[in-house]
């Protein structure tokens, strides 16, 4: 049923972006039809899939490597008390500062290749992924933890029994808010630095006014978006299946 | 193997107190139990009786004073299981899993087997592959105690386990409880119980430890001599019942409005 009303949503919005593109004026904006064209050419010419395999190249070692670097640094913070005291503050005022603002010391230090634009993904996907590992870490149930001491359980057994666990949801929300802004920080990246991938090709055909092509790009970032996230919500769902029997 | 003396537990001149506290939790306190017995330490809100349980299982070490059990220095999870108040099931773990939890060293096989056993003892075999979400509050304490029971411990301990049920539950699992632990294999564990219920601890005690509280101390220590198995004979109708539970009403009475610290202090 709710797939079913979804469907006619979707039908709506393209309905809508076709109502609009026979409004604006011809070389503004294109239709729906125009852009399905695009994009069958764009995949025939192999324009399209280039771009992809780039920008799915840095998105994934970017936002791999901030999910490792995260999940780390936030369990230390989370076990290590003075650890975590001493570096919470600062670590939140990074968060609250604009990224973006980096890149042109990043470009200065690193150049305009692969090892910039992965550090841009990086900052952006590591500090939600540090936030809320921290934050699980903390909300560990002592009882718990006490109950494990009592059956003679080494620290090592207590973690990966009791904190990991625990931390599991908090983790794997962290890991899907990283990857909303790896995507956003990939587009930024390949705009800001060498242009390439799909950011590369919204630049090139925004400045043409190809929107037909522009589309397809826009379109195939949303795509990645959703089969991440969702990807992301069902490995949550299968990991924290013990959670479902609470709302029986 | 017990302590030379054949005691399972012994406690000598123990005290405890918060780190900078200079008023301490426990004072002075003696215990011994022996092996298979059942002590019931009863006491108002205060009186330290669940530090009491901790230091035993070795989870506190005391101030001062000694602490044996079986003999040596208490190690957590080597002579004593622990039921907790509230259970403190695994939420992520199945049932069967939550009972093999302290099972870790034995080989798989055999920790299947005995994990299978004491579900079968619980009566809970079909919940076996269930997360604790989905079980009442009856059952997840009879996980809890399977968990216990299954390590096969020489010396049992209780926090209140049964405070967060329904009366109702709480009187059939007082006598289940009992009635599992007699049924389990090997020889009777130890067991020191923790309550504040005057009724509980005259219907499972061989010997009742009343506390007194602020600073937490024996007040004293009264032996309940009813024939067992309590579940068959039911003692609440002899009038040594009556008059045990009239005793130690007035003594609890008597500390909680002496108790600056508690809520009916001089409403007497």
């Amino acid at each position: 049923m709710i797939a079913l009303l979804r469907l006619g949503f979707l039908a709506g919005l393209v309905l809508l972006w076709w109502i609009a593109s026979v409004q604006v004026p011809r070389g503004l904006f294109a239709s729906p039809l125009e852009t399905m064209e695009a994009a069958g050419r764009m995949l025939a010419e192999d324009r399209l899939g280039a771009a992809l395999s780039a920008s799915l190249k840095i998105y994934a070692t970017g936002t791999l490597l901030a999910a490792a670097a995260g999940i780390a640094l936030g369990a230390a913070m989370g076990l290590w008390r003075p650890f975590g005291r001493t570096l919470d503050i600062f670590v939140y005022a990074l968060a609250a500062t604009p990224r973006v603002a980096f890149i042109p010391l990043i470009i200065t230090l690193l150049g305009l290749g692969f090892e910039a634009k992965t550090l841009i993904i990086f900052l952006g996907a590591v500090m939600p992924v540090i936030l809320n590992t921290y934050t699980g870490v903390l909300n560990t149930d002592r009882d718990l933890v006490e109950m494990a001491r009592a059956t003679g359980a080494s620290q090592g057994r207590i973690f990966w029994h009791i904190v990991l666990p625990g931390t599991l949801p908090f983790l794997l929300t962290g890991i899907r808010l990283g990857a909303t802004i790896g995507l956003i920080n990939t587009v930024v990246a390949e705009l800001y630095t060498a242009v390439t991938g799909l950011g590369g090709l919204l630049a090139l055909y925004g400045s043409r006014f190809q929107m037909a092509e522009y589309f397809v790009v826009v379109l195939t970032l949303s795509l990645i978006g959703v089969t991440v996230t969702e990807g992301l919500r069902l490995a949550e769902r299968r990991l924290t299946r013990w959670r479902a029997a609470e709302t029986v | 193997m017990t302590g030379t003396d054949g005691t399972l537990v012994s406690l000598a001149g123990v005290s405890w107190s918060f780190d900078g506290s200079p008023a301490p939790v426990l004072q002075g306190v003696d215990l011994t139990v022996a092996p298979g017995e059942v002590v019931v330490v009863l006491g108002p809100s205060g009186c330290g009786k669940t530090t009491l349980l901790r230091i035993i299982a070795g989870l506190l070490r005391p101030e001062c004073g000694t602490v044996r059990v079986a003999g040596h220095a208490p190690v957590p999870g080597q002579d004593s299981a622990i039921v907790f108040q509230g259970y403190r099931l695994l939420p992520w773990k199945t049932v069967a899993q939550n009972i093999g939890f302290a099972l870790h060293a034995l080989p798989l096989a055999e920790r299947e087997a005995r994990v299978a056993g004491y579900l079968d003892l619980v009566g809970l075999a079909k919940f076996a592959g269930a997360y604790p979400a989905a079980l009442s509050g009856g059952m997840r304490q009879r996980v809890a105690l399977a968990r216990a029971l299954a390590c096969q411990p020489r010396l049992l301990l209780m926090d209140e386990p049964f405070a967060a049920l329904d009366a109702q539950s709480r009187e059939l699992m007082q006598m289940e409880t009992m009635r599992l632990i007699a049924g389990a294999e090997g020889p009777a564990p130890g067991i020191v119980f923790v309550t504040h219920s005057v009724d509980e601890a005259l219907m499972l005690a061989d010997r009742i430890v009343l506390m007194s509280p602020r600073p937490g101390r024996i007040d004293q220590i009264l032996p309940v001599g009813f024939p067992r198995p309590r579940w068959q004979a039911d003692p609440r109708h002899a009038p040594e019942f009556a008059q045990l539970r009239q005793h130690l009403w007035d003594r609890l009475r008597a500390m909680v409005l002496s108790d600056p610290q508690s809520d009916f202090y001089g409403r007497g």
